[in-house]
């Protein structure tokens, strides 16, 4: 399925690469290689059966080191039209400590593509991209140290938006995770996706301010979204249809930049037991502090009831109930080329029924180089 | 016009299909933004009058003691001429500082111009479909609605064609080819070096503007930048991948839209054509320097 996969992919970026490079106008915009050191702690007792260790500590730690590289490339850029591409990779190894039966040695590995055509037709923008991301992770550990499994996935979508106020937008989406052998429950996870939105906005700029930078708008938005199971339902495929709603205000000013997102989900499936309703508010604010200090911010709060009582035969840790996040970023450039941050995160995951938690904290430093800026 | 047509119409379809309820007021959204750029492009207009008027004056001003000098040399009136060749090089400075802010204001205007012809196409293109949906002479203020904005919008196109002609990018003026002529007296000769002086001042001038909107773009690049970052540091192992519920799709920025980002340039583009316009100044800055030397050790020489 991997590699089946692969190929439509590679065929709809080339498609999309031959005509740009025909142009010879192919620019990088940015990239940055970015090195970084944490410091975590864990603690929870919650259960995943995708994992196949079982520790019975509830607190753990570990130091994390990572690299990853990231940068854009503007295949084309014409007056009306352009091509992006954005790519990522990075490797991220951790040292545990506090279990019961081994200290575990965990190793993500990440990356991903995607490139993105945009033209503007009468004012409006149409956009369509295509991407590819892939994960892997060795040696996962037990709980409380919840790492995300490996995968690939591969996403499509076509959208417009039209001036400042309308926008609607279709995004298919393969996510294939690729169950070793030994793990045969991680392909309970494999899905498709096909996700219609639609949204109106409304931005307000003062009349006088003939600078673009500053303004605030409001987007009410809806959705509905259909999701297959392949691996899930017993005789036939578990399929979710999902509507949403929601709405999401930005404002943006000379050294501040807000977002809040509140958005519901009400999910009905072919399997009723988990039908669900859910909502979530995420926000994220950045303020500049001084020529040379940014400060960065980012919550969220996600929570789901489902509509049956008994959620046994969920698939723990990756269809959690709950979910709060806090993260904040102090930035503070070094110089032209080289940034430094410090990172402090939160976050904390459970399960209605069980009292069933994990709580993720710690700090990190990244430094930043962008060799060509 | 057809494919803008469908696509308004599926966007409306759409809306309305997945429950959106501000779909039912396109139309008042629409003239929301009308009124919005109205007000910003009457700012620019009258911005650029103003300036227009200021550098009228100078050059009005400039055109007469070119007169009267040329009056005066040719009655061999050297009193007058001296005079007359000190007002011109207090006015040089003025004159070139007007024109200047002139162009400036003038890019200002455009940009809103082409913003407000936008909406108005957008506009009627809604005011069109409505039409299309009525019965005939169901609506009579329909078509006075759409009578008004497309005249509105000619008016804004012959307006913006007459007053600013075809569009151009900020750039310098052409190079004045001053130079010291065979029979120039000694006063001559520091009159062009004054002229050059002052140009060298307004060029200095501007080259403080450019590096301040420079820095500017600098500033919010990095800001961009140091955004992208979190988020990167966020989302590139997944830290934040909630396990709630699959991603819906729907989490489109509000503001800052593409669109606006596409037709103003990315900011290293506009980065890079500043910086080249500063360098350019800057080269030119340093030629008239170096004329003027040349020009003042030719003054020494002359009687």
């Amino acid at each position: 399925m991997r590699t089946g996969c692969l190929l439509p992919f590679a065929v709809i970026c080339v498609g999309l690469v031959i005509p740009a490079e025909a142009d010879g106008q192919i620019r990088l915009r940015d990239f940055v290689i970015t090195e970084g050191a944490s410091l975590e702690g864990y603690l929870g007792n919650f259960a995943a059966i995708t994992v196949p260790q079982i520790d019975s500590t509830e607190r753990a730690v570990a130091g994390v080191g990572e690299v990853s590289v990231r940068g854009i490339l503007r295949l084309m850029g014409r007056e009306n039209q352009t091509l992006d591409m954005a790519f990522d990779g990075g490797i991220r190894q951790f040292a545990t400590g506090g279990f019961q039966l081994r200290n575990y040695a965990p190793r993500e590995h990440s990356g991903s593509v995607e490139t993105m055509y945009q033209r503007l037709i009468r004012g409006g923008t149409l956009t369509a991209d295509a991407g590819a991301r892939f994960r892997s992770i060795a040696d996962r550990p037990p709980l409380p140290l919840y790492l995300a499994p490996g995968y690939d996935r591969y996403t499509s979508g076509v959208s417009y938006r039209y001036r400042d106020f309308l926008d609607v937008g279709v995004e298919g989406e393969i996510a294939d995770y690729a169950a070793p052998k030994v793990l045969p429950a991680l392909d309970l996870l494999d899905r498709s996706s096909l996700v219609v939105n639609a949204g109106v906005r409304k931005i307000y700029r003062s009349p006088a301010e003939l600078d673009r930078n500053d303004s605030w708008g409001l987007r009410l938005f809806s959705s509905y979204s259909y999701h297959s199971y392949p691996q899930q339902g017993q005789g036939s495929t578990r399929i979710d249809h999902a509507l949403g709603a929601g709405a999401a205000f930005q404002g943006r000013w000379e050294r501040l930049s807000l977002e809040f997102t509140l958005e519901g989900t009400r999910s009905r499936s072919t399997s009723l037991r988990v039908e669900y309703n859910a909502a979530r508010l995420s926000g994220r604010a950045d303020w500049i502090l001084g020529e040379k200090t940014q400060v960065g911010l980012y919550g969220t709060l996600a929570r789901k009831r489902f509509i049956q009582p008994g959620q046994d035969a969920l698939v723990p840790g990756e269809e959690a109930d709950n979910a709060s996040m806090l993260y904040a970023d102090l930035t503070r450039h070094l110089g032209e080329r080289v940034s430094g941050a410090f990172q402090f995160g939160w976050q904390k995951v459970e399960t209605n029924i069980s009292g069933a938690y994990y709580t993720r904290f710690g700090g990190s430093f990244f430094l930043r180089v962008r060799p060509w800026n | 016009m057809r494919y803008l047509r469908w696509s308004v119409s599926l966007l409306i379809g759409a809306l309305a299909a997945a429950g959106a309820p501000a779909a039912l007021d396109a139309q008042g959204n629409l003239s929301q933004v009308v009124d919005d750029w109205e007000g910003r492009y009457e700012v620019a207009r009258e911005n650029y009058q103003a300036a227009y008027q200021e550098w009228e004056y100078y050059e009005s001003r400039w055109q007469q003691l070119m007169e009267e000098y040329g009056r005066a040399q040719a009655a061999d009136d050297e009193r007058r001429t001296t005079e007359i060749l000190a007002q011109l090089q207090d006015l040089s400075q003025e004159r070139d500082r007007a024109e200047s802010a002139l162009r400036i204001r003038k890019d200002e205007w455009h940009d809103a111009s082409e913003g407000l012809i936008s909406a108005l196409e957008a506009r009627i293109e809604l005011q069109v479909q409505q039409m299309e949906r009525s019965p005939v002479g169901s609506n009579p203020d329909l078509l006075a609605e759409y009578n008004l904005y497309s005249a509105r919008l000619a008016e804004v196109e012959s307006e913006t064609e007459t007053e600013l002609g075809p569009w151009r990018e900020l750039e310098l003026p052409p190079m004045p080819d001053l130079q010291v002529q065979p029979d120039d007296t000694r006063g001559e000769i520091n009159f062009k070096i004054r002229n050059l002086q002052n140009r060298i001042t307004v060029l200095e001038d501007l080259s403080g503007e450019l590096d301040a909107k420079i820095a500017q773009l600098e500033n919010r690049q990095r800001w961009e930048r140091t955004r992208a970052d979190f988020d990167a540091s966020l989302t590139g192992f997944d830290d934040v991948v909630v396990p709630v519920m699959p991603r819906s799709g729907a989490t489109t920025a509000v503001g800052d839209t593409t669109a606006v980002d596409l037709a103003l340039q990315p900011l290293e583009t506009r980065i890079a054509r500043l910086t080249g316009l500063r360098d350019r100044v800057l080269e030119r800055i340093e030629r008239f320097q170096e004329k003027v030397e040349d020009f003042q050790r030719e003054a020494e020489r002359r009687p």
